[in-house]
């Protein structure tokens, strides 16, 4: 006998919730804003449970699923241009220590100062685990647009987050858009 | 693996980590679950008027039947066939029209990806020495290091171009690297010339364990792929002053 979509969901939120909400918050980079996307997300999951055919998929489904209630929350703000962002992503530090600690709280705030669409690109790499032709599958983007927003993001997370002692590369040169 | 794509990797994973570093607030799954039983309540009472509110089937007026009977009085069945024909090449004239692929120009990003994408495909052949001159159509740049080690082969279907040269270089450390060349003025996908270029970057796009550039000499492009990150990238440039 099928399960009651009820008691799918009970369990979608047993197993799912905790990393839908930690998504949700590097997403908004605030607690009451991370349990309302989350909230968002658990509400449309449940009226489109009956899309969901393969439960292994569930977490995937959802993270997709949270992805467009934050870009709808979003889209009524005015968009940040990437060109405002000082993504200085040419003084990266060529060595670090062998043993790498990344401060979740620093990590937050350098993912708050990345645009929406590298925001996204950033995290469907880390969390969802995808390359980035998967990526842009996924948005439906070209993949050298993919590329160059991971890249640039990454660049600059490792600017903000990496060791000051690190010696920045030579020549530094701003990256085209 | 390079040392330097191993700390690559390493940041990679240290950000994963501190990714899921996140603490949970207390009462959450409760929360979600009675929220989605309240919402689960009201859409089942929304549903229940909506049901039966289909038109009922018959009542379209058959007023088609009529006019497929007009018709066919008009149109001699002698005429059908070579009508038939004409509308159909009318058709596949009107949709090659509006359908025609029309591929806009590549730019720097999208040369860089396909690139990436025919360096994963690309089964390296034994190439010759550069004592066998390749075409002069595809040049060695200048802008990059060679020594004797380097050797150079055709490639077919780089972006679209029915040829190219490829040429496989190594530098003193050890890192091998390639460098695409193709002609820029070709009938196939144009290239945005304006986002390229005309020098190497200084900073290459790292992706997948290796550092990618490109650059114009307003005649062919030329696509460096390092072996490497950012540092090994350079090692491949001439000067180290060139500015993207």
């Amino acid at each position: 006998m099928a399960e009651t979509p009820a008691l799918d969901m009970a369990l979608l939120v047993a197993e799912q919730h905790a990393a839908v909400y930690r998504y949700a918050y590097r997403l908004t980079g605030a607690v009451c804003d991370a349990e309302d996307l989350t909230q968002q997300a658990f509400l449309a999951a449940q009226r489109k449970i009956g899309q969901l055919r393969d439960p292994r998929r569930a977490r995937g489904w959802l993270f997709a699923i949270l992805r467009n209630c934050y870009l709808k929350t979003r889209r009524k703000r005015v968009p940040l241009s990437a060109t405002k962002v000082d993504l200085d992503v040419d003084n990266i530090p060529e060595k670090q220590p062998d043993e790498l600690a990344i401060d979740p709280e620093k990590l937050q705030a350098a993912l708050n100062e990345l645009p929406d669409e590298f925001k996204i690109v950033i995290l469907m790499f880390y969390f969802e685990g995808c390359s980035y032709r998967e990526i842009a599958e996924r948005l439906t983007l070209p993949s050298g647009t993919v590329m160059s927003r991971l890249s640039r993001a990454k660049g600059h997370l490792r600017a903000r987050l990496l060791p000051e002692t690190s010696q920045p590369l030579e020549t530094p040169t701003r990256l085209r858009r | 693996m390079s040392v330097e794509t191993m700390n690559d990797e390493h940041f990679d994973r240290a950000v994963g980590r501190a990714m899921e570093q996140v603490p949970l607030p207390l009462g959450l799954a409760e929360r979600l679950l009675a929220t989605l039983q309240a919402a689960d309540g009201q859409l089942a009472e929304a549903n229940r008027p909506a049901q039966g509110s289909w038109p009922v089937e018959g009542s379209r007026p058959a007023d088609g039947s009529r006019l497929a009977e007009k018709n066919r009085r008009v149109v001699s069945r002698r005429w059908l066939v070579p009508a038939s024909i004409a509308a159909a090449a009318l058709v596949a004239v009107f949709g090659w029209f509006v359908f025609r692929p029309v591929y806009p120009p590549m730019g720097y990003e999208d040369v860089i990806a396909d690139v990436g994408d025919f360096y994963d495909q690309e089964a390296a052949a034994e190439g010759q020495p550069l004592a066998v001159v390749p075409s002069a159509d595809f040049p060695l740049s200048s802008a990059v290091v060679t020594n004797s080690s380097t050797r150079w082969r055709p490639v077919s279907k780089l972006l679209g171009r029915s040829t190219g040269v490829a040429y496989e270089l190594t530098s003193a450390r050890g890192k091998r690297a390639t460098l695409y060349v193709v002609d820029l003025n070709s009938r196939h996908r144009p290239i945005a010339t304006n986002s390229l270029p005309s020098s190497p970057p200084n900073n290459g796009i790292f992706t997948e364990g290796r550092t990618m550039g490109a650059w114009s000499n307003g005649t062919q492009l030329y696509v460096l792929v390092v072996e490497g990150d950012d540092r090994d990238y350079r090692g491949f440039l001439r000067r180290r002053d060139h500015l993207a």
